[in-house]
């Protein structure tokens, strides 16, 4: 310990911190809120806000939801004279992202559970809320929207209280949008939320609960001090990989970054130590000093793993460094992302990539699309299937082209998830009727309140991975939520049905399809590869096989008049845009042997209509 | 060779597929557009133009004062051009214009005849009726106007295979010296469109309108008419003289709202704003809305393949200082798919190719 610290000032700094996350659902108005207690405390203008508040990202901002973590500082001046130092932790709203939130929220003390006064609580809301109380957190209920006509404040209370078993007699009414009630939120905070425990004088144990890149600092984890002290100069230590690192520059988020001199039990900041590769910083890892060194780690790391895989490859070939690249530089803001090279017939050179889920796969994906400018064809997701072969080997299959021969595979695993999904009952048939079609296996079904119905299923994660949320939401007219827990895996009847485009396998096209719905998928695939490529000076045909065998066909027709009618002197101009347009259209597609296939032709077999 | 084009912005009726710069206007707007017309010719000095096409909309629906004023002010610009066209709507042919069009030396009539489908013309909102079109053939005969020309439309919606041959049947009959069959195509901003997008009137498919066109090329080529160009006909040597020069890529000036020039290796187009013509010429200023590049060897390739007869390479060559095959490579590869035939020394779309020009216009 410093001698310039002095531990009286952080004993009572730690007693006036008061670290806290949100909990809603998307759209329940945890944003709008968290605007609301940041210009409470005047910690910036609203202007400032809109430009690079919580949601700092273009996509979380179109889809109003948060995938990037981040906590803010604020400075709260309290009935009791005192004022009292705020950390609001965000927690990104999806089910990809469980576990960054439970790390979010092991960082915290208290949450604010937020639940729209005429929507209730959703699934993702409890499956967070458990995470809250698998970590201590002291939670306080805040119901939203109460000026809304539809608003039914009783019901949601006795909802929370029912489902959740919380009283709700103290749970404080607020409309985010109008204002209303914050500042009871924040005398909640500071009456109902713990301080921080923790010794200064213990040796550091910090929690990494995020991280960002800087393309000049490197790769700066997100912290929350638990025991002990940290201040510049301090080599550190990471406790699952044992790597150190120099610490050049500690300090807190408001959301500027200001450095400081030091950080105590309770704080949360963050921390500048040159650190170049993302896979070093690890969510959920412990931080301590490299000596005195803690004995051990703080509980809850786990190595995350994707579910979801799918191969990316540029339109272009041409643009293969820049993909690696742009992977490379998307990987240090997010080491969930794995990637390695793969070679496809079809497509070329490419990259097989792991994600969360099905989400975090979109969101790469955008991303790459924007932030990059690299045109992509991605395949459709797959699973990891477990192969298990005559010689009595088993296999981890993540690519269907991979797949072995069908003589040799003995049986084939695959993952299983736990679908819990919450429905006004009106739509619960409708439901139940999708889960049954996605091979779902029913488990329980319970009434919450009067009008609301809770179902859980056990569902192939391959079923969900394909279209179930866009089913899900035209099944409940957009009412049902949806979370799921990885559920061990299971024997199928699996087979891959490989795509013939003109007489050629496409191994991009290649899919792995359980046995029962392989024909009627097969169909459906063709039929809708018939319409998305265009035609050709030739007849092209299209087929869907199992084994050598073919199950479906349809057939693209040759083209047979495209032609500029008229071409005087008036039009040049506009019939040469005409022809560039049509160039520009050929450009966006990817040539499989000599049939031009456009991009969404490789996601074809996700969304087909049943 | 240069050619001189007069555009005509007015009509009575508004057809359906029509994008063209057109607006039905009231006396006084086309007597001071006229006005203009007549002052932006008149600036065109020292030069010569081998043909003159008066086009629209629909230069018939001018009175016989103003259209009098605008051939007699083109013709003494030209300075005795060769072809001196017209397009007419067929029910604007009066004994007294076709008198007027003779004497002051028009000597070829491009009438929009379009089908002679009654129920297809209303459809279309076309001012004339199928009977107008022998009428004005007579007219025009009657005073030693000889060289008609006729525009038919075909693969209109509902249209069949039988209903076309109709109308190709029915224009043989009269036997014009020219004929052009366009495909009808659903541009933006037309009437016709609109009705598209509100699933009211739908396209002709791609095999029915190719399996037409074929009809078209044999029933024509049957009658003795020369298949020149991918929509023109010609019996005998009577092509459209206009059209041709700007097929082969020699120079055009272009007066009027929305008219295109091409003078050596530029390309300029008016605005197609007629009051913003008319203020332009008033204030003496120019009436240029865009000015680019003519793209050599591109824009040659594009318009001269659209010939039957195609291009002439070593010419092209030489104009260009360049090698066509060596410069585009995927010329060979059109050829082996068999859009383009290499003959006596001209590149020449095949009859597949005809069909598929786009796939070849676009590797220019």
């Amino acid at each position: 310990m410093n001698k310039s610290m002095n531990m009286k000032a952080i004993e009572s700094r730690q007693k006036r911190i008061r670290n806290f996350s949100i909990i809603a659902h998307i759209d329940h108005g945890k944003s709008t809120l968290a605007d609301r207690i940041l210009e409470y405390t005047k910690s910036i203008t609203a202007r400032e806000m809109r430009e690079q508040l919580l949601d700092s990202m273009d996509l979380e901002r179109e889809r109003g939801i948060t995938i990037k973590l981040n906590a803010v500082e604020i400075h709260h001046e309290h009935t009791d004279g005192e004022t009292y130092i705020f950390h609001l932790i965000d927690t990104p709203g999806h089910v990809d992202f469980t576990y960054e939130v439970s790390r979010s929220l092991a960082a915290c003390e208290g949450a604010l559970l937020v639940v729209d006064a005429a929507q209730g609580i959703e699934a993702q809301t409890l499956a967070n809320v458990y995470l809250a109380l698998d970590n201590d957190l002291e939670i306080i209920p805040v119901i939203n929207k109460i000026d809304l006509p539809s608003a039914d404040v009783d019901k949601v209370k006795k909802d929370i209280e029912d489902i959740i078993g919380l009283d709700t007699e103290d749970a404080v009414l607020i409309s985010a949008k109008e204002g209303l009630g914050i500042e009871e939120v924040m005398n909640q905070i500071v009456e109902k939320v713990p301080a921080p425990k923790g010794d200064p004088s213990a040796p550091l144990q910090a929690l990494v609960f995020d991280s960002f890149y800087d393309p000049y600092r490197g790769i700066i984890p997100s912290i929350r001090i638990v025991e002990g002290t940290l201040q510049n100069g301090d080599i550190i230590k990471m406790m699952s990989s044992g790597k150190t690192f120099e610490v050049n520059e500690i300090g807190v988020t408001t959301p500027k970054r200001e450095p400081r001199d030091y950080l105590g039990p309770g704080d949360v900041g963050y921390l500048v130590a040159s650190i170049k590769n993302a896979t070093d910083v690890r969510v959920g890892d412990t931080i301590t000093r490299k000596s005195p060194s803690a004995t051990a780690p703080l509980p809850g790391y786990r190595k995350l793993n994707p579910m979801v895989f799918c191969g990316l490859f540029p339109i272009d070939s041409d643009d293969y460094p820049d993909l690696r690249e742009a992977l490379e530089k998307l990987q240090l803001n997010d080491a969930s992302l794995i990637f390695e090279p793969e070679n496809s017939q079809a497509l070329g050179f490419g990259f097989r990539c792991g994600f969360l889920g099905m989400l975090h796969m979109e969101i790469m994906q955008a991303r790459i699309d924007r932030e990059f400018d690299i045109g992509l064809i991605a395949t459709a997701p797959s699973v990891i299937y477990h192969v298990h072969k005559n010689d009595g080997t088993m296999i981890k299959v993540d690519n269907p082209v991979n797949m072995p021969e069908v003589q040799d595979i003995e049986s084939i695993e695959e993952p299983y998830v736990e679908a819990t999904l919450m429905t006004p009952k009106e739509y619960v048939g409708n439901i139940m009727e999708l889960c049954q079609q996605k091979r779902g296996e029913f488990k329980t079904m319970n009434y919450i309140g009067e009008t609301r119905v809770q179902v859980v299923y056990h569902i192939p994660l391959l079923e969900i991975v394909y279209d179930f949320f866009d089913k899900l939401k035209s099944h409940s007219k957009g009412y049902a939520s949806l979370d799921y827990t990885f559920d061990g895996y299971r024997e199928s009847k699996l087979v891959k049905m490989d795509i013939l485009i003109n007489g050629e396998t496409v191994d991009a096209l290649s899919v792995i399809a359980h046995r029962d719905f392989a024909y009627h998928r097969g169909k459906a695939i063709c039929e809708k590869l018939k319409d998305l490529i265009p035609r050709h000076m030739f007849e092209v045909p299209i087929q869907a096989a199992l084994s050598n065998k073919i199950i479906a066909r349809s057939t693209v027709r040759a083209l047979r008049k495209n032609v500029l009618a008229k071409c005087y002197g008036g039009d040049v101009s506009r019939k040469k845009k005409l022809l560039e347009k049509q160039k520009e259209g050929k450009r966006r597609m990817k040539s499989v042997g000599n049939v031009d296939v456009p991009q969404e032709a490789f996601l074809s077999v996700l969304s087909l209509d049943d | 060779m240069q050619g001189l084009y007069i555009h005509i912005p007015f009509c009575t009726h508004i057809c359906t597929y029509c994008d063209f710069v057109k607006t039905m206007a009231r006396e006084d707007k086309k007597r001071r557009y006229v006005d203009a017309l007549i002052k932006a010719l008149n600036k065109i000095e020292a030069q010569t133009f081998d043909t003159v096409h008066i086009g629209g909309g629909t230069p018939s629906c001018l009175d016989h004062a103003l259209l009098g004023r605008v051939i007699e002010t083109a013709i003494k610009v030209a300075k005795h051009p060769k072809e001196v066209a017209i397009e007419c709507n067929p029910n604007d042919i009066t004994i007294e214009k076709a008198e007027m069009f003779k004497t002051l030396g028009i000597n070829r009539v491009t009438l929009g005849v379009q089908t002679f489908n009654g129920r297809q013309l209303k459809a279309l909102n076309r001012s004339h009726q199928s009977a107008d079109v022998k009428s004005a053939f007579s007219i025009l005969r009657s005073v030693g106007l000889d060289n008609i020309a006729v525009d038919l439309i075909f693969a209109l919606p509902g249209q069949t295979l039988e209903d076309l041959k109709v109308d190709l049947h029915q224009l043989i009959e009269l036997a014009p010296r020219h004929i052009s069959t366009y495909e009808l195509i659903f541009e933006p901003h037309t009437v016709l469109y609109y009705n598209y997008q509100r699933g009211r009137v739908n396209p002709t498919d791609q095999d029915a309108a190719a399996q037409m066109y074929e009809m078209i090329v044999e029933t024509l080529t049957e009658a003795s008419y020369r298949h020149y160009e991918i929509s023109n006909f010609a019996k005998d040597d009577h092509v459209s003289l206009h059209n041709l020069l700007v097929w082969q890529d020699e120079d055009y000036i272009g007066v009027g709202a929305g008219a295109h020039s091409k003078v050596g290796n530029t390309r300029y187009g008016n605005t197609r704003s007629i009051e913003g013509y008319i203020n332009a010429i008033d204030n003496n200023e120019s009436p240029r809305a865009f000015t680019e590049k003519h793209e050599g060897i591109r824009d040659a390739m594009i318009m001269g393949l659209r010939l039957n007869e195609g291009v002439h390479v070593p010419t092209l060559n030489k104009k260009y200082h360049t090698n066509l095959f060596k410069a585009y490579p995927a010329i060979k590869q059109k050829m082996t798919e068999g859009l383009l035939v290499f003959e006596n020394n001209r590149l020449m779309l095949s009859n597949r190719g005809r069909l598929l020009g786009n796939l070849v216009f676009e590797i220019f």
